[in-house]
């Protein structure tokens, strides 16, 4: 899993949030180092409703545009968990190896 | 609807048309809402953004379209990325004009033959122009006035033609000179409402392919210039290079056949070229490779579907 895919699971694993809140919020838990831009967001959102691992949580409209909140669906929090997991094991071996040396 | 929403939206309709149907208004608002106020262009970095999730999406698997609609498609992409081509070589060929400019009035030249030199790489050039632009713009009369002026630049050089009408002649004139007819046919196509949504995914998605193409082209001129290359040699080269990108491009999993139809084109008429030129028939030989790779793809995608 990419970088801006992980970050827009993470974003969504406390509320529903919008497009744009996503991106804020990956911007925030990124420390700033990782910018996802909209066409990446979407994108990314278009594979991750297909596979199931986000859906929409409701639709309102504001300015008379549709303004769309996703939420992270069951197996979606299933898959963020397994790679955070995945994440930590890889750091703790580069941990590991480096505290070798 | 602000100046800079209208510029977004041209941006946004980069992507195919599914695509734009289910997140179009979305996508739209958030690029503006991730634009400071007061700006009436969209960042550099989202545009550029935006102009490679277009590409990402064109790049994904046509979902069970008919085999009719995805080789029209793919012709399409092929007609474009062929169009590209033959912009980057009118570019390499007045850059090489401009280059000789200084010697030719200092030797005298007439400017009468200077003029008939540049006149007709000018109009080619400025028709491809403005038929892509129609094309993205949909604006039907400027493909009409695009594509007329296409087919007559074809049957131009089809006239000029000089040499005895043989395999070599019917070859020559019914691959690398069907360009222009390809092209004119493919834009001509893509403004039709029910086939635009067919065709002009693939036809905004090839030409992306196509400006790295002509802009290769463009960077061939220094070559030519510097490393005493001609241009036919660049040519097969930028050719040659566009077509592997392509095959890397099916290799690495994009298992659209579509891009093997554009490719399967653009090698034909790279091959014919080459048969023109040398008589050798061995010419065909990525022509035979090309075929029996689509022979092959398509048999395993109709199993693939079966299963």
């Amino acid at each position: 899993m990419q970088d801006p895919t992980f970050l827009i699971l993470l974003a969504l694993s406390d509320r529903p949030r919008h497009g744009y809140g996503i991106l804020l919020e990956a911007k925030e838990l990124s420390g700033g180092t990782i910018r996802i831009g909209p066409g990446t967001l979407y994108g990314a959102l278009e594979r991750l409703e297909d596979a199931g691992h986000v859906e929409l949580d409701r639709e309102e409209i504001e300015d008379g545009r549709p303004r769309r909140y996703y939420r992270l669906t069951r197996r979606g929090r299933g898959v963020l968990v397994e790679e955070t997991q995945r994440r930590e094991n890889l750091v703790g071996l580069a941990k590991r190896r480096l505290a070798h040396r | 609807m602000s100046r800079l929403e209208r510029r977004v939206r041209a941006l946004t309709s980069l992507f195919p048309v599914a695509f734009r149907a289910r997140w179009e208004e979305e996508l739209v608002r958030t690029t503006l809402e991730n634009c400071p106020a007061g700006r009436s262009w969209p960042r550099p970095r989202d545009t550029w953004d935006l102009v490679l999730a277009a590409i990402r999406a064109h790049a994904k698997a046509p979902a069970d379209q008919p085999f009719r609609l995805v080789l029209v498609q793919g012709i399409a992409l092929g007609a474009t990325f062929l169009a590209g081509v033959r912009v980057g070589t009118v570019l390499l060929r007045l850059g090489l004009f401009l280059y000789w400019l200084p010697g030719n009035i200092t030797a005298g030249v007439p400017f009468a033959e200077l003029a008939l030199t540049v006149a007709p790489l000018v109009l080619e050039l400025v028709t491809y122009m403005l038929l892509g632009v129609a094309v993205l713009l949909r604006r039907r009369a400027g493909v009409g006035v695009g594509a007329v002026a296409l087919v007559g630049i074809g049957l131009l050089a089809t006239l000029r033609y000089s040499g005895p009408f043989d395999l070599r002649w019917a070859l020559g004139m019914a691959v690398p000179g069907a360009v222009p007819f390809l092209v004119a046919a493919a834009a001509t196509a893509a403004t039709t409402a029910e086939r635009a949504l067919a065709v002009r995914p693939a036809f905004v998605g090839l030409a992306l392919v196509s400006m790295a193409a002509a802009a290769w082209r463009l960077a061939a001129l220094f070559v030519t210039a510097t490393w005493h290359l001609s241009p036919g040699t660049v040519d097969r080269v930028s050719v040659a290079a566009a077509a592997l990108l392509l095959a890397v491009c099916i290799a690495a999993g994009f298992a659209d056949p579509r891009w093997l139809v554009a490719l399967g084109l653009a090698v034909v008429s790279w091959n014919a070229r080459e048969f023109i030129q040398t008589a050798d028939p061995l010419a065909f030989l990525g022509t035979a490779v090309v075929v029996t790779v689509a022979w092959v793809h398509w048999r395993v995608l109709r199993r693939g579907r079966a299963a």
